[in-house]
């Protein structure tokens, strides 16, 4: 995984605190809570690094041999994009980071909140294409 | 040839010849004496002007926005809205240029549609359509005599919301009490507390700005504005508020069961127009003797409270959460868990105590 990431916007915003990130995804209704390992994970990749550079680098601090921790944060990387919440670009690696970690960390969590995608269900937002209203977006063909 | 360009302008087009033949529609309406209302209104030093053609529709849209009443202002409008009830003047909304078979809610346009917003709500009862560009707006209703009861509490929150954006205003989901010190934003998902807690802090004498929705003005201090002055309650939960039952009404009941109250009939004086704001508060009823705060972090907070706002009133894409954030970042912010109904304004008292 050597691509960089960036936010999914306009769909997901996200706003960051000391010690936490709210991510949410204005479109799906689901909201998440970033912290400790998710939340240097999630800082660096908007930076620009790759998921197998960030891995490298924590492997240390996550206690785990720098090929079990590339697969660690490979996975919860995948688990982002499975939730749209990043999408992939060409690689832009950065020179440095300004994410700082403990000596000590633990896996990375993502915690969903789902309580209010029922709200978007019965008051959705309808979106167009160019070819204007009220033509909508062609759905992709399922599998 | 630059299709794209075509199909923003076309767009753009589409929307401002229905713009404006629904404003031709509203200037030939029938208007027999009696039956129209041109209201001014004054909101967070804006002014609002409501044209309305049909009393029973004037029923719905009045009571809630009295308290912004200011019929003495001349200054050119910074939103006008025309509304009218089509079957108190036997007028229908002119058919739009889109099918009848798209089922549309809300709907967001892209380049070339920015500038409008539409939204139709009640199972077809309703439709609006904004003019950002030129703080526009049209509102009409099929029968303004079936209108659920939550329009007469929030009426045009959806108009609000969008032309607030324009504005630097953002309508919160929340509650909001406070005294001469300033107020408390009362946030959380439903069932959390807040109206609850919003109400017992009015009926213990605190000043009044919110049960539900509100307009924020971020600033220093950031600013409440009291969006409409009326409250809800689920009707099992009257009885506990004697004061407010007595004005409970429920013109049309809908899925909500929670009954209005104009509140300007028995707490006027309570009934502010805006709160400079203090603190940010989190309810949560517990089964204990007191009522008790204590602070969280921002960042709960703003996990707390901002996804109600975000997904009730959705379509304004990240800005408001940006507000909300940079709300929690400047106040301080505190859980309040709900004792018994007699501690609740007490703590609301302590907080602004030790954020004064």
């Amino acid at each position: 995984m050597s691509s960089s990431f960036r936010l999914n916007a306009p769909d997901v915003t996200c706003e960051v605190f000391d010690g936490e990130a709210l991510v949410v995804n204005l479109r799906s209704g689901a909201y998440y809570s970033l912290r400790e390992t998710a939340l240097i994970i999630w800082q660096m990749l908007l930076e620009g690094w790759p998921a197998a550079d960030i891995g490298r680098r924590l492997a240390p601090a996550l206690g785990l041999a720098e090929a079990q921790a590339v697969a660690t944060v490979e996975a919860f990387v995948t688990q982002l994009q499975a939730e749209a919440l990043i999408v992939s670009e060409p690689a832009r690696q950065p020179a440095t980071t300004a994410v700082t970690w403990p000596e000590r960390i633990g896996p990375p969590v993502l915690d969903r909140y789902s309580d209010m995608e029922e709200l978007l269900k019965l008051d959705p937002i309808h979106e167009v294409d160019v070819a204007g209203w009220p033509v909508q977006p062609p759905t992709p063909p399922k599998a | 040839m630059d299709f794209a360009g075509l199909a923003n302008s076309s767009l753009h087009d589409r929307l401002a010849r229905y713009f404006s033949e629904l404003e031709q529609t509203f200037a030939r309406l029938p208007s027999p004496e009696g039956t129209c209302a041109d209201r001014r209104l004054k909101l967070a030093g804006k002014t609002i002007r409501l044209r309305i053609a049909g009393t029973a529709l004037g029923r719905v849209l009045g009571p809630a926005l009295e308290h912004l009443a200011n019929e003495a202002e001349t200054a050119t409008s910074d939103l006008e809205i025309c509304c009218w009830d089509g079957a108190e003047t036997g007028v229908a909304l002119p058919p739009p240029p889109w099918s009848a078979a798209t089922g549309i809610g809300r709907t967001i346009f892209p380049a070339g549609g920015e500038q409008f917003r539409v939204s139709d709500s009640s199972g077809g009862e309703t439709f609006a359509l904004l003019r950002l560009d030129q703080g526009r707006g049209i509102f009409w209703t099929r029968d303004a005599r079936r209108l659920p009861t939550f329009h007469h509490a929030a009426p045009l929150v959806e108009v609000f919301q969008a032309w607030g954006r324009t504005a630097g205003l953002t309508v919160l989901h929340a509650g909001c009490v406070g005294d001469e010190r300033g107020g408390v934003l009362l946030g959380g998902r439903g069932g959390a507390g807040k109206s609850t807690t919003a109400l017992l802090g009015l009926e213990a004498g605190l000043r009044y700005a919110s049960d539900d929705f509100c307009l924020l003005e971020s600033g220093e201090p950031p600013t409440v504005h009291c969006l409409f002055a009326s409250a809800k309650l689920h009707r099992v939960d009257l009885p506990l508020f004697p004061r407010l039952a007595a004005l409970a009404e429920d013109p049309v009941p809908d899925v909500f069961d929670k009954p209005v109250m104009f509140l300007r009939r028995a707490f006027a004086a309570q009934v502010v127009t805006q709160l400079p704001l203090r603190a940010v508060v989190l309810p949560r009823v517990a089964a204990q003797e007191r009522s008790e705060f204590a602070r969280i972090s921002p960042a709960q907070a703003l996990r707390e409270f901002a996804p109600s706002t975000l997904f009730q009133l959705p379509g304004e894409g990240a800005a408001p959460l940006q507000a909300m954030a940079a709300l929690v970042r400047g106040l301080p912010c505190f859980r309040l868990t709900l004792g018994r109904r007699e501690t609740v304004a007490a703590a609301l008292r302590g907080i602004l105590d030790e954020v004064a």
